[in-house]
């Protein structure tokens, strides 16, 4: 029990459009709100218009052809010392082994502590007139998580460590899908 | 009353001389280990006491170049509104920069405040390890916050902060703590 924080990349983004529709909000000032206040690279996503959401999912070429090269880049630095949790290497090994059209089937079944699907993440929330807010739900590849945590706030900094993240992993557009979140 | 977790920029790293001494280390291994692990730039730095303690301190022209255009790209990601921190660069450019720490200790401004020393690190190997404390300039602060093991993660986030910003030097002066 407890809740640990976490680096990972978000693989899918979702909004209730009732919620949305609550707030008066066109699509597209949401789309500007998401971009600016939570400064999320929805270029990497796919839209999808859902009857009941809208659906942001992580565009599978871009997986495709940066993960590997992100997690040969990101592992080290996030695993400088010998670290018996420290299993990257066959995470590595698993994602060369299989298609990437697999690797979210596989993440999904936590093969390993550093590479795991992650459905408890915390979401953000902007905040509308009178009260009401938008929900920004996320569905993350957890690549590490480290706790307990308890924080009472921690949007801004967090947002500040995920855009140094993308700074320091600038040449992979993946890197602007990392986020730094509480899960659990 | 409570704990919090801050972003710094460090300005001031006393260490221990005794352990220094007992690990048998140069000043120039001194400074590598405290690049390695701090992330620091070590030639941002200069040795401003050697008496009980050995305390570097940021360079004061390191600071009158590049602490300006550091804020200026660090601010706005870490705050969402400019009245957050726009008096602090203002009042900054019409301070003498050999006058930028004694007036972030006078600050009433929480994106610029001394925070003194929360910051304590441990070096090198057992049993010479050397101990140290960081003085930081304290950029924000959020929290309440608690976390019982956070190494592995906050080394990682240290490092990418630390390297967010390559043309500018004094980036790699940035700190995330704990505070409180």
């Amino acid at each position: 029990m407890g809740q640990y924080l976490a680096i990972g990349l978000s693989t899918k983004i979702s909004v209730n459009r009732a919620e949305l529709e609550a707030t008066k909000w066109s699509f597209e000032y949401l789309v500007e709100q998401m971009s600016g206040k939570l400064a999320l690279s929805l270029d990497n996503y796919h839209l999808e218009a859902r009857p009941d959401e809208w659906l942001w999912t992580l565009r599978p070429e871009l997986l495709a052809a940066e993960l590997i090269p992100l997690l040969e880049a990101l592992y080290p630095a996030l695993y400088p010392l010998p670290d018996p949790d420290n299993d990257s290497e066959a995470v590595l090994r698993g994602l060369r082994e299989r298609d990437p059209g697999e690797w979210m089937e596989w993440a999904n079944r936590k093969p390993h502590y550093l590479f795991q699907d992650d459905p408890y993440g915390t979401s953000d929330y902007l905040r509308a007139d009178f009260g009401r807010r938008v929900g920004i739900h996320y569905r993350d590849l957890a690549l590490s998580m480290e706790g307990k945590i308890l924080m009472e706030e921690y949007g801004r900094q967090f947002r500040f460590f995920q855009q140094c993240l993308a700074h320091r992993f600038g040449d992979f557009a993946l890197a602007r899908s990392l986020r730094v979140y509480i899960t659990g | 009353m409570g704990a919090y977790l801050a972003v710094g920029l460090n300005f001031e790293i006393d260490i221990a001389k005794n352990d220094v001494a007992k690990a048998g280390w140069s000043e120039s291994k001194l400074l590598d280990e405290l690049e390695k692990e701090l992330f620091i730039d070590a030639s941002n730095y200069e040795l401003a006491s050697n008496e009980d303690s050995l305390v570097y301190r940021l360079r004061t022209d390191t600071l009158a170049k590049l602490l300006i255009p550091l804020l200026e790209k660090v601010y706005p990601l870490l705050y969402p509104r400019q009245n957050h921190w726009q008096r602090v660069i203002h009042e900054l450019s019409a301070t003498p920069p050999e006058n930028w720490l004694d007036w972030a200790e006078e600050s009433e401004h929480d994106s610029f405040y001394m925070d003194g020393d929360w910051d304590e690190f441990a070096i090198g190997a057992h049993p010479d390890k050397v101990y140290g404390s960081l003085s930081n300039i304290r950029l924000m602060m959020e929290g309440k916050f608690y976390m019982e093991e956070s190494s592995k993660s906050f080394h990682f986030l240290q490092y990418c902060i630390s390297n967010s910003f390559p043309e500018n030097s004094l980036c790699r002066s940035l700190r995330i703590y704990i505070l409180g």
